[in-house]
């Protein structure tokens, strides 16, 4: 669920409705999100998920994305939040009848990185057109790239991840400690009681180090990381408004990822992973999510405390963002920034929220 | 009867006085606003035409194979911000050149940065074939109907040059079968200076071309600054006149107030009265602006797209925010001219003046502020400050220059009785003195038109001569040729002097070198040739092509005033892995760029020179034959070079300077009419209040045609006194505009000269207005106005 916000922010740009969405709040502006699949393939319950082949591009789909959050230490003690995402937007559904580089208008990608720490956030964002190799994937060996910003992994290293996004940098390297974890139903996971969703799975736990620069001066850093893996051709509902999605680390080595779509008919699903990698699928019932507190932020007030509890798992905790403003600027701006966990056990994480402000 | 119909009544009684109003607030709008928004378009324009002019590198494989996709998508994955551009060549006549961009990467290039329209529109549907132009080659398209066209979806759009269209690359790709296609991937230089390129690959200088945009910066900057000043000589006399109407509805104000009309309320009709009088007179102003910019706006687009390239000059109408801050201007304007009467009541003013001292405490402040901006104007490099401080002197001697004219005719006035001259003489001399103290606002509006004339005509026909000396230097010869890749410069000397007709060739290697650890360009020459004998240099020792060939180096002046660099001192410099110490023997202009330039002997530089690329100016026994033209068919070693007719240029040049010499002059002329204008209206209700002593002459047996004479002669005395005491203050004027706010702005100056032909001009419409305001008044001799005697 991830970034969602960025496939619609992409897909309005593109539709050169991007002013006028960017002021719709709620339902319109998610149009490309909800929008029929057409010619495309839509995610339908029964799918499943195979890897390696599913780290490579679907060109069937519509929209799809490779999506990494990290929660970072320096030496010192100062705290970095890491945001890379690479989306791919189908123009018309593959497969391609040229495959050979050109310069061809079939698909579009785009690219998002920031810089988070308390008080402070940095943007960078690139996007290219698809076929002329400027910005791909690859599957063996792992490779996701546009122009210099790239992400890769050889067979039995860790990955890394290399952005320069002008006033900031980054050099990682990431080391998944547990196996992917298939959301939903086998990695089909819905988005509405009636129907429409994607295919999603994730990295939960990424043990990352490596360095990050900023104003010109290097930090060594370590910590945790979150990767994602989505893709659909329709996401949700013509009615849902937006969603809060959260990814967190708690600190008995148990990782959980909630989210709650807004709308006439609020929808809520999760996924909560033990510290030995096995998972168990949380429902409405299984959990809840309510907003406690608000701060008045450079686009409106935005819920930055959240008390999640899942009673099942004994866990009742307090997620709150960090100070500041998170926001991602651009024609369909959201809301992704780090969150420290308190309550019944202390951990951290991310919060991407879309469909608020003004 | 309301207030409003007593306000009216006034103006029914002195509709002179309202007229008066209106016209100079119209003026002033009409010229603010025309100003602006001709240099306003302008900035828009050359904003939009600046990829043109920014050096761009286009990017070639070492291996001499075109450049391909493959190779762009390799260049990204360096780090390069590198953008593909696609031409298309249909061969049907006339049709339209096909030029295709990438819309994700194009924001490299600065012609499509900061969101341009037409990338917004690429970018709304990479899925929807769409060609982007003016409607003239849209037009054209349709015509041609070529097969398939018709799928494409054509969108009418500014900022694309006439006789292409623009397409998404992959649109342009698809029409690459049915023409021939040319792809370049480009590149700003300033790139390389952060990331090397990666091996495999050269660049050249796709256009080394003269970068004006900072001249015309500078260009647009000053006549804003014109526009400006117009607008302070229209609030002078708004003020001047509104100070009048207070002294005549004076007494009908009182009488109100005393009816019981509260002064809360009466202030807050006047000051309806002055926000309607703003609307009104602005809305004129910005109407007339309009037409006024659409008249320049032909010969104002020639100067720009014959010397800028600057193809297109979007008309708009003006914008409502023109008009509403026209209407606050004119309201702050109208405002400060009406505080007096706001103030009514409060504190009735003294009419007798206390003399000597009161007189000597404004001169004194005036002094006072005259000397500190001058300071300030001397020191300061701030922008703002340089502006400032030049207002500064600007009031200062707007409030000097009446006292000023005051001192001349009280000393004349005293030698007069100390000669004993004629009783007439030394009347004369006090009634001019009268006029001086009556007339002050308009008389020092006055005097601000005629610097402003004098300071800006300085500054354009400096500009126009500079400019034009320096096209001589860069257009030298008769034929300039751009090989279009990097050759071996002696082979290609040879190969050109065997070509027939021509005479002389001058090899120009540029590239790049180090001085002081700073990035410089360096040009290099050779200093034997006849082409470059005449070239105009800012400072030089005598021989200076001479020394350059044995030890010497010159500089542009941009270098000499970065490292306050003399002809004398000695340099230190790196070509490749070359260093060199060599002494400045020259200091040459070099307009248009910011970059520091090292001008050297041919001989001099490496072929391991980095960025070394050359280019050639041919001399030619007659370019009229149009053999030249067919070179690069011709000779194969020629291909993909490109011939430029040197003449033919520098005369479009001249051309378009000519022309936007007589905008300027056009303007100053309307400045120096609406300042004329407005002392004509309050002179002739001054005149009527100093009939009386005229009438007391005429009674005293001095004959009417003579004192009729005797007052167009006062008149005249007076503008004519003015013009000549404000010419200093023309020069000081063009000597800010060229000497501290160029410098300060772009880095470099233009030479300050003095044009006295135009100061007699000047004068002499001085004299002419004077004169119209004395002969208007065509009877001083009233008898009546002794009735109450």
């Amino acid at each position: 669920m991830n970034s969602l916000l960025r496939l619609a922010l992409l897909a309005l740009i593109l539709a050169g409705c991007g002013e006028r969405a960017g002021n719709n709040e709620g339902g319109e502006s998610l149009g490309a999100l909800s929008d029929a699949p057409g010619q495309f393939r839509q995610a339908l319950p029964g799918m499943t998920v195979r890897l390696p082949e599913d780290m490579g591009a679907h060109r069937q789909y519509r929209l799809e994305w490779w999506y990494l959050t990290a929660n970072l230490q320096g030496a010192g003690g100062e705290r970095f939040g890491v945001q890379w995402t690479l989306f791919r937007f189908g123009l018309e559904p593959g497969p391609f009848e040229n495959p050979e580089p050109g310069w061809h208008r079939n698909e579009v990608w785009l690219a998002h990185a920031a810089l988070s720490r308390p008080g402070d956030h940095r943007f960078a964002a690139r996007s290219a057109r698809g076929g002329t190799g400027q910005a791909g994937i690859t599957v063996r060996p792992f490779r996701a790239w546009i122009d210099h910003w790239q992400l890769e992994s050889d067979e039995g290293k860790p990955w890394s991840l290399a952005v320069d996004g002008g006033e900031f940098a980054y050099r990682l390297q990431l080391q998944p400690r547990l196996p992917p974890v298939f959301h939903g139903e086998r990695g089909f996971s819905a988005k509405s009681a009636g129907g429409g969703g994607s295919m999603y799975f994730s990295y939960p736990m990424l043990a990352i180090d490596g360095t990050v620069q900023v104003d010109g001066q290097d930090f060594p850093v370590s910590g945790r990381g979150w990767f994602d893996r989505e893709w659909s051709s329709q996401y949700l509902k013509p009615d849902q408004q937006g969603w809060d999605w959260l990814a967190l680390h708690l600190e008995d080595g148990r990782h959980l990822m909630v989210f709650r779509l807004r709308g006439a008919d609020p929808y809520f699903s999760g996924t909560l992973v033990e510290a030995d990698g096995t998972t168990r699928n949380l429902s409405a019932g299984d959990f809840s999510l309510q907003p406690r507190e608000y701060r008045d932020s450079r686009f409106g007030r935005v819920p930055v405390a959240w008390q999640l509890r899942v009673p099942a798992a004994n866990l009742d905790l307090v997620v709150r963002s960090w100070p500041g403003d998170y926001w991602n600027p651009g024609s369909l701006r959201y809301w992704e920034g780090p969150v420290s966990v308190s309550g019944s056990h202390a951990g951290e994480g991310y919060l991407e929220m879309t469909g608020y402000g003004n | 009867m309301g207030l409003g119909t007593v306000f009216l009544s006034h103006y029914r009684r002195h509709p002179g006085q309202l007229a008066g109003l209106l016209l100079i607030l119209a003026c002033a709008a009409t010229l603010w606003s025309g100003v602006r928004s001709l240099t306003g378009r302008a900035e828009d324009a050359v904003a939009q035409s600046r990829a043109a002019l920014e050096p761009r590198l286009s990017v070639l494989r070492a291996d001499g194979h075109a450049v391909g996709v493959e190779d762009f998508a390799r260049l990204r994955r360096a780090g390069l911000c590198a953008s593909p551009r696609l031409q298309v060549y249909l061969p049907a006549s006339e049709a339209p050149e096909i030029v295709g961009i990438d819309p994700f990467t194009a924001a490299c290039l600065r012609q499509y940065s900061g969101g341009a329209a037409v990338v917004e529109e690429l970018l709304a549907g990479p899925g929807r074939p769409l060609l982007l132009g003016n409607a003239r080659d849209l037009a054209r398209w349709r015509q041609l109907s070529l097969p398939g066209s018709g799928d494409y979806r054509l969108q009418p759009a500014e900022g694309v040059p006439p006789g292409l269209l623009l397409a998404d690359i992959a649109v342009a790709a698809e029409l690459a079968s049915s023409g021939r296609a040319e792809l370049e991937i480009l590149l700003p230089a300033a790139e390389l200076q952060g990331r090397a390129l990666p091996p495999g690959y050269t660049t050249r200088v796709e256009d080394y071309g003269v970068e004006p945009e900072s001249l015309v910066e500078a260009f647009l900057l000053n006549l804003d600054a014109l526009g400006a000043l117009a607008l302070l000589v229209a609030a002078l006399l708004v003020r001047s006149i509104y100070r009048f109407a207070l002294e005549q509805r004076r007494r009908s104000l009182e009488i109100l107030v005393r009816l019981g009309v509260p002064v809360a309320r009466l202030r807050l009709v006047l000051a309806a009265e002055v926000l309607l009088l703003a609307v009104a007179g602005g809305t004129l102003g910005v109407w007339l602006g309009g037409m006024l910019a659409s008249a320049l706006a032909g010969g104002f687009q020639s100067t720009l797209s014959g010397l800028f390239s600057v193809d297109t000059l979007a008309q708009s109408p003006p914008a409502l925010e023109t008009w509403l801050g026209m209407v606050l201007i004119l309201a702050l304007v109208v405002g400060w001219a009406c505080i007096d009467l706001l103030l009514l009541r409060r504190g009735q003013r003294d009419t007798a003046p206390e003399g000597g001292r009161r007189q000597l405490v404004p001169v004194l402040v005036a002094l006072v502020l005259v000397a500190v901006s001058l300071l300030v104007l001397l020191a300061t490099e701030k922008l703002w400050l340089v502006f400032l401080a030049a207002s500064g002197c600007l009031v200062g001697a707007g409030l000097l220059l009446p006292a000023l004219l005051d001192r001349l005719l009280a000393g004349a006035e005293r030698r007069s009785r100390a000669a004993g001259k004629a009783s007439l003489w030394e009347w004369s001399c006090s009634e001019m003195r009268a006029l001086c103290r009556l007339l002050q606002l308009p008389l020092v509006a006055l005097a601000f038109a005629i610097a402003a004339s004098i300071g800006v005509q300085a500054m354009v026909t400096g500009f126009e001569s500079t400019f034009g000396r320096w096209l001589d230097q860069r257009l030298q010869g008769d034929l300039y040729l751009d090989p279009g890749r990097p050759v071996a410069t002696a082979t290609w000397n040879k190969q050109l002097q065997r070509l027939p007709g021509v005479k002389t060739v001058l090899p120009m290697v540029r590239g790049r070198g180090l001085l002081d650890g700073q990035a410089v360009d360096v040009m290099a020459v050779d200093p034997a040739s006849p082409l470059v004998q005449d070239w105009p240099l800012l400072a030089a020792v005598p021989e200076p092509w001479a020394a350059l060939a044995a030890q010497g180096v010159m500089v542009n002046e941009q270098l000499a005033r970065r490292q306050s660099l003399a002809v004398g001192d000695r340099v230190r410099f790196r070509l490749g892995s070359d260093s060199l110490s060599r002494q400045v023997i020259g200091i040459y202009a070099d307009y248009g760029r910011p970059e520091g330039e090292l001008l050297l002997p041919l001989a001099l530089v490496p072929d391991s020179l980095p960025g070394r690329y050359t280019t050639y100016v041919l001399g030619v026994s007659d370019t009229a034959t149009p053999g030249w033209q067919d070179w690069p068919e011709q000779y194969p070693w020629l291909a993909g070079g490109r011939l430029r007719d040197q003449p033919g240029l520098k005369r479009a040049a001249n051309a378009a300077f000519a022309r936007t010499f007589r905008m300027t002059r056009l303007l100053n002329i309307l400045t120096l009419a609406l300042a004329g204008t407005a002392l004509a209206l309050m002179g002739l209700v001054i005149f009527r209040l100093r009939q009386r002593s005229y009438t007391l002459l005429h009674v005293y047996g001095v004959p009417r045609r003579q004192l009729r004479w005797r007052l167009v002669a006062h008149s005249m005395l007076v503008t004519g006194l003015l013009a000549i005491v404000a010419t200093p203050l023309g020069v000081f004027l063009s000597w800010v505009l060229v000497a501290r706010i160029n410098p300060v702005a772009f880095g470099w100056s233009l030479p300050l000269e003095l044009y006295p032909g135009f100061w007699l001009q000047v004068w002499l419409a001085s004299l002419l207005i004077g004169a119209l305001v004395g002969l208007l008044m065509r009877n001083p001799v009233r008898l009546e106005t002794l009735k109450n005697e």
